[in-house]
């Protein structure tokens, strides 16, 4: 049975973007902090505990692509799984499409799950080998009670891949094929946010390139808030308009992409742009090191 | 670095193809590696450069089979066909390697210390007592602070940076002629894989070994490597000096590659 | 300006290890169709009836008269007894097999995916169990319900409980660690749905391998049983049993010994072999990468 779009009931109303449920803010993260307890050394000492992220606040505008940079141990990993309702913060409110998630129960986050998805770094975990690409598109369909097979293949049509992929094994495809079906699943429910952890850190840069255009022309197709978190500044350049740069878990810089990749104001950022590789300064380095061989020959 | 009167090439690799079964996978490589000269292998993943390398030290797994020629200086058989016995002598000896997963390089229920001694007991540079005072000194060179305490500790107690810079002392360890870097800082932090990359120039520079770098980014292969080869669908298809490739690139498919480690190139979006 | 996703130009599929199976994996697969074979022959033919006693060749050399392995104390025929043997030996360790495989599987499952706190109760039950003896509680139960093929298996099963238990849970977690469970549950599936589809799949070579070992540990415990008379009663041929009369003679006519014993350890062996090969091909950390 196909649900028409009016004479639903109300909760289904929010759920839908329908017009009386479009708060300006897909996600607002407002002075999150996240503590994780240690084992305690000995029966004597008190708990210690580590903050992962410490009163983290910042605001993803609706249909915006925001870029989130850290690197290791900088708490993005925490915070992606704080957004994917995934976690619960120490203290603080996650705020997805005007709905506060830290205080909802599992069966509370079930509506949600359907808006935000995600997009995991390696293409290979991030899909069951035992099933077949039909069956992992069509997982988050099925959960959610809505029709299967037509959306399978019209998602599969949109990431690039043929109806042939259906019926075949995650292992039979390679790492941006994969990372495609892991998009096409992440679209399925046509979420009004897209979070991607890290999604194109595992792939060469020919086919990061290709999976980066896809999420930019999927994101203007679909409609929907990208979240893009990632160590490298460069890739978060390519797809997003903002940027906020996550370092010991603390928002150190937040701005429009291209004023922070212009004119960063924080050491760590200028540190994190100075690191990028780029050719320019590849062949910078090549340049130095062929004029102090001729030097060298010379002497 | 003075240029060298030799001019045979320290490591001679002639048509080396690579199989699984009845499928070629690499096609005719040929390689000429000379003393202290830095290679870079470039190619998408699927490219063939990490089976290439894969058969130049003899670590080809299962239904994989190479043939060809590659010959190292100094040794009397070829490599291809060699009798593991003999591969295992000059593998830590004479050709070291970094791979891209610094955990799984590492034994994780060894001490650091062990694992660098143990290169050198092996192959017998060595006794124990100065491999313990060669551990420390070359985890030292590699920068890690507090090496004492570093060759005390587990794997698992490291940083990324700094599983991979031990992994990088081990294959240093007995000065070898080559060093074969895996894509070495793919898993690795931006800010980290700068540090990383100056150290296995540096280290490759005081040793004066040979390098044959393998990445899939030509940003990366520049800060390291005197000359490139740019590899796809199991071919050569491209070769020289980084300075003409990334000036003047002749393959589509190096341009292409090009384009793509240029992430924020201008009109891309 | 997406370009389309064809240009592979070579599918190594990483995920597909070249890795053939040892030659010892088809030794042990061997000898466990041998034995098989043997149990599933003896429903239509044996050399001798099962019930014919030869009395003028008792205790006889092997060749002697027709019994190619020779005859026990009262002239039965060896080959025969050990062909229905075999059948006691595979149904009860099926059976036992059986009994741990499908109480051990979601036990395991569950307390690799409750708190740790919960799982640290339920592995602290699964070692008590563990550390009971399978054979005391196989005397408990003959005690109470009489020595018994049944009996057998229900102790075997119980004892080879607690293996599955450890090995499926330590699957589970590792299952339970991977992306694909994070994006199943970030599509709203719940616990009992992620463990049917996406972790029982992926433990399920775990389950076979298991099964195989534990498989071996049955055998080598039903001849034990049944050679103190807790297992299958007199009247059921059975290897431990046949090891059992033999025992009284054993300096007059040792191979009646040893038949049933080289049976017994020939059928250990085989599903030893065949437990580690499968352990080596179907090792979850080599199946998903």
């Amino acid at each position: 049975m196909t649900e028409p779009e009016t004479n639903v009931p109300d909760v289904n109303v929010a759920d839908r973007n329908g017009p009386q449920a479009s708060p300006p803010n897909a996600v607002v993260i407002d002075g999150v902090s996240r503590l994780f307890h240690r084992r305690r050394r000995s029966p004597w000492t008190a708990p210690t505990s580590v903050a992962a992220l410490s009163e983290v606040s910042l605001t993803v505008p609706r249909q915006s692509r925001f870029g989130i940079v850290g690197e290791s141990g900088s708490g993005k990993t925490t915070l992606v799984r704080l957004i994917a309702a995934l976690d619960r913060p120490t203290a603080g409110r996650v705020i997805i499409d005007g709905v506060d998630i830290s205080e909802l129960s599992e069966s509370g986050l079930r509506p949600m799950r359907r808006r935000l998805q995600l997009v995991f770094q390696d293409p290979m975990g991030s899909l069951n080998p035992r099933m077949r690409i039909r069956d992992i598109v069509a997982e988050p369909l099925q959960v959610q009670g809505l029709p299967v097979d037509d959306r399978v293949r019209a998602v599969l049509g949109q990431v690039g891949l043929d109806a042939g992929a259906l019926h075949r094994y995650p292992h039979q495809f390679s790492g941006g094929q994969r990372q495609r079906i892991s998009i096409a699943r992440a679209i399925a429910t046509r979420p009004s946010i897209l979070l991607a952890d890290e999604a194109v850190s595992a792939l060469d840069v020919t086919t990061r390139v290709q999976i980066l255009d896809l999420l930019d022309d999927l994101a203007a197709a679909e409609d929907f808030t990208l979240v893009f978190v990632s160590h490298d500044l460069s890739v978060i350049r390519r797809v997003c308009d903002r940027v906020a740069v996550l370092k010991d878990g603390r928002i150190v810089e937040t701005g429009d992409i291209a004023s922070v990749y212009a004119d960063p104001q924080h050491p760590y950022t200028r540190e994190l742009l100075a690191a990028v590789p780029t050719l320019r300064h590849g062949l910078a380095s090549a340049r130095a090191r062929q004029s102090a061989r001729a030097a060298g020959s010379t002497l | 670095m003075p240029t060298s009167q030799t001019v045979e090439p320290i490591l001679r690799v002639r048509g080396v193809t690579v199989s699984a079964g009845g499928t070629e996978l690499v096609h005719g490589v040929d390689l000429d590696l000379m003393p202290g000269e830095r290679v870079g292998i470039i190619g998408a993943s699927g490219s063939g450069k990490t089976l290439t390398c894969m058969a130049v030290a003899g670590l080809l797994s299962g239904g994989l089979r190479a043939a060809g020629s590659i010959r190292l200086v100094g040794v009397a058989t070829d490599l291809i066909g060699a009798r593991e016995s003999a591969l295992a002598k000059i593998r830590g000896m004479r050709i070291g390697m970094v791979f891209q997963e610094p955990m799984t390089a590492l034994n994780p229920t060894m001490r650091i210390g062990k694992q660098v001694a143990e290169v050198m007991r092996i192959h017998g540079t060595q006794d124990r007592r100065g491999a313990a005072r060669a551990t420390v000194e070359l985890l030292n060179q590699t920068g890690l602070p507090d090496p004492e305490r570093i060759a005390r500790s587990y794997p698992h107690q490291l940083s990324g940076g700094q599983r991979q810079r031990v992994v990088l002392a081990i294959a240093m360890a007995n000065g070898p002629d080559v060093l074969i870097c895996d894509e070495p800082t793919t898993a690795l932090d931006v800010t980290v894989q700068a540090t990383v990359l100056a150290l296995i120039d540096r280290r490759v520079r005081e040793e004066n070994a040979a390098l044959l770098f393998i990445s899939h980014d030509l940003a990366v292969v520049a800060e390291v490597c005197d000359r490139v080869l740019v590899m796809y669908g199991g071919h050569v298809v491209e070769t020289g000096s980084v300075l003409q490739v990334l000036a003047d690139p002749q393959h589509p498919h190096t341009r292409r590659l090009l384009a793509d480690a240029e992430l924020s190139l201008p009109g891309a979006r | 300006m997406t370009a389309p996703a064809t240009a592979t130009p070579l599918a190594v599929p990483a995920g597909t290890p070249f890795r053939p199976l040892g030659p010892l994996v088809y030794i042990g697969a061997g000898i466990v169709a041998f034995i098989a074979l043997a149990a599933v022959v003896s429903f239509f033919w044996t050399p001798f009836d099962l019930l014919y006693l030869d009395y003028a060749h008792r205790s006889a050399g092997p060749g002697t008269a027709g019994h190619w392995l020779g005859t026990d104390r009262i002239g039965r025929d060896i080959a025969t007894r050990l062909m229905v043997g075999a059948r006691t030996t595979l149904y009860v360790g099926i059976v036992a097999v059986g009994i741990a495989a499908i109480a051990g599987t979601p036990i395991g499952i569950v307390a690799g995916m409750v708190r740790p706190g919960w799982s640290e109760v339920i592995m602290r039950a699964n070692d008590v169990l563990l550390a009971f003896p399978a054979l005391l509680l196989a005397l408990i139960l003959a005690a109470k319900y009489g020595g018994s093929v049944t009996t057998a298996m229900v102790a075997i099963g119980v004892a080879s409980l607690p293996g599955f238990v450890r090995v499926i849970r330590s699957g589970t977690i590792q299952v339970m660690s991977t992306d694909y469970v994070l994006a199943a549950r970030v599509a709203g599936r719940r616990a009992p749905g992620i463990a049917a589809r996406h972790v029982l799949p992926n433990v399920s070579g775990l389950i076979i391998v298991q099964a195989s070992s534990a498989y071996a540990i049955a055998i080598l415990a039903e001849a034990g049983l049944s050679f103190l008379g807790l297992g299958a009663p007199a009247s059921v041929p059975s290897w431990g049993r046949m090891l059992a009369e033999a025992q009284s003679l054993l300096t007059i006519a040792p191979l009646t010994a040893l038949w049933p014993g080289l049976a017994i350890a020939l059928a250990v062996l085989g599903f030893n072999l065949l437990g580690d090969g499968l352990r080596d091909r179907l090792d979850p950390q080599l199946l998903g990468r």
